[in-house]
């Protein structure tokens, strides 16, 4: 067995050792979707025009829903583990091994990929079938998703290359992920916004995944969708490129 | 002759103005247990975890089994095992699933279940690493540490903050290390530790070496000989003996009287008969045999104690 497929099997052996992950990754996601197509479900009056017939309320905000989920769950869980390892010394442990910290990095990145897909897998799919939501899901939102996930993760090793405890990492990535919500048109229409907020908008990373899930999961514009898919697979490969550059686990 | 497995030449560790090890060089034979003595900010740690491939050397030459640290990385990692200071595994992995982690890791490793029952672990083989005490973790540490059955076994510090039950456990494993033929690195700054397993100590104070033997050796050497320690002696017996024995010195109630190397016999039944002679009292009488310990205060005017001076 190659040593990045090792680590990939037990970071899921660890993961789910841990049963607190599995309230976390699928009960948690499970209910607020549960709770959310209740609630905004019945909404249909708000339905912009453009959206698909037999669409919900829900069904319009899930996109944004999802790029939310990405952004919070990828770079909290690479942060929150890269900063826990270095803390406790497994970093240290590994770093005599013949496994590089990029082996370590590229199992990681499809674990946390993975994850994040399978959680969100599951909370769709319970939504779909106990209150009937419409997902859309289609190829190229799920490249999204995966490109998506990939980036916030690399934004997460950043983040942890910089802060050396987990308090700081998870307010940094959570305080983050909140402040791209606001300005990313995911929830607030970009055209209400004061002139400031609207530039930041546009180098929001967030911007272009919430748009490109709407626009490959609900109105259906594919063109819109490939142009912010190679945005965000851009940036991901940039901000992944640059996390892993940092990204050292010997203490010189 | 047996040959070196480990060679360090002039080995120089900055960091910024600060000069943590100071052109030191020494050698060690295989097979030999070999400890790195001083307190902490001596430099141990440092110059092991350069020999471990964890950290840089600024100037000097380190050869581990006929490679350089600097040009053969990979082959050095894939010949020594390591026991970091402050170990941690995977805290939500069990016993058996931390060893085979680490053992996957290299392309030849010994069989995991051998492992456990040579550190003895049968017993916690399905137990979560975050449930075991400091001394199990420590033993399956030094289990990690042999997944790849490695020549040279580097042990930082591997009982600092254990009870004495688990130092000793841990002992025993280093023991049976030992007798399988490989060469250990130990550093420590318990004096106890480096004289009950290494067979080689080297003395570590502020970046430099400044001394290094046997146990024996250093202590014949520095440790200032053997002491016959009166003690709890009445007001009237401490005065009898200073004037009986000009040499001697007085702590408290106690008098110390240092023994001639040779000659230490000659020295007891002289303060014996004094003692007996002027019907003297005292709650009783031993010889204090010099330690390691004596050897850094003597060699540095420092102790030896957990947490630095």
């Amino acid at each position: 067995m190659s040593r990045i497929s090792t680590d990939l099997k037990y970071s899921f052996i660890e993961t789910f050792n841990d049963k607190t992950n599995i309230a976390i990754f699928f009960i948690f996601p499970t209910i607020l979707f549960l709770l959310l197509g209740n609630v905004l479900g019945g909404l249909g009056s708000q339905l912009p025009n453009n959206a698909a017939s037999g669409m919900n309320y829900f069904d319009f905000l899930l996109p944004g829903i999802l790029a939310i989920f990405i952004t919070m769950t990828g770079a909290q869980m690479a942060a929150g583990t890269i900063v826990n390892y270095r803390k406790s010394g497994v970093f240290r442990k590994l770093a005599t091994t013949p496994i590089s910290n990029m082996e370590w990095i590229a199992a990681r990145i499809v674990m946390w990929t993975i994850l994040t897909l399978l959680s969100l897998a599951v909370a769709i799919f319970a939504a779909w079938l106990i209150i009937g939501i419409h997902p859309n899901i289609n190829l190229i939102s799920l490249l999204l998703m995966v490109a998506g996930t990939a980036l916030f993760v690399g934004f997460g090793i950043l983040v942890a290359n910089f802060i050396k405890n987990e308090g700081a990492a998870f307010t940094v990535t959570m305080g983050t992920a909140f402040l791209l919500t606001l300005v990313s048109g995911t929830f607030i229409p970009v055209e209400t916004m004061p002139w400031f907020l609207q530039y930041l908008t546009k180098i929001s990373p967030l911007t272009y995944l919430s748009e490109g899930l709407r626009s490959s999961m609900i109105t259906g514009n594919t063109g819109n969708a490939v142009t912010d898919l190679l945005i965000v697979a851009g940036l991901g490969i940039l901000l992944f490129g640059v996390g892993v550059a940092l990204f050292d686990w010997k203490e010189d | 002759m047996t040959k070196n497995v480990i060679e360090v030449k002039s080995l120089v560790k900055k960091y910024g103005d600060f000069t943590a090890v100071d052109n030191i060089s020494f050698s060690i034979k295989k097979g030999e247990i070999f400890a790195f003595l001083g307190p902490n900010g001596a430099g141990k740690t440092t110059t092991v975890e350069i020999m471990e491939c964890l950290k840089s050397l600024t100037a000097g030459s380190v050869n581990i089994l006929g490679y350089d640290i600097k040009k053969d990385e990979m082959k050095v990692k894939q010949k020594i095992g390591v026991l970091p200071q402050d170990f941690n595994a995977f805290e939500w992995l069990t016993v058996y699933e931390n060893i085979d982690y680490f053992a996957q890791m290299y392309p030849k490793h010994l069989d995991v279940d051998s492992l456990v029952e040579m550190l003895s672990l049968e017993h916690k083989r399905d137990v979560l690493f975050k449930d075991l005490s400091g001394g199990l973790k420590q033993r399956v540490g030094i289990a990690i540490s042999l997944v790849n059955d490695p020549e040279i076994v580097f042990l930082d510090e591997p009982s600092t903050g254990l009870d004495p039950k688990a130092r000793r456990d841990v002992w025993d494993a280093v023991k049976k290390l030992k007798k399988q033929g490989k060469t250990v690195f130990l550093t420590t700054h318990y004096m106890d530790e480096a004289h009950y397993l290494a067979g080689r100590v080297c003395v570590l104070h502020n970046g430099h070496i400044i001394a290094e033997g046997t146990p024996e050796d250093l202590i014949n050497r520095y440790g200032g000989g053997n002491m016959l320690i009166i003690r709890e002696c009445d007001g009237h017996t401490r005065n009898e003996l200073i004037k009986s024995i000009p040499d001697c010195k007085v702590e408290g109630n106690d008098i110390l009287v240092e023994l001639e190397e040779g000659n230490g016999m000659k020295s007891m039944s002289d303060a014996i008969s004094i003692i007996n002679a002027n019907g003297l009292t005292c709650e009783e009488l031993y010889v204090k045999k010099a330690t390691l310990e004596d050897v850094f205060l003597n060699l540095t005017g420092d102790k030896l104690v957990e947490g630095g001076k």
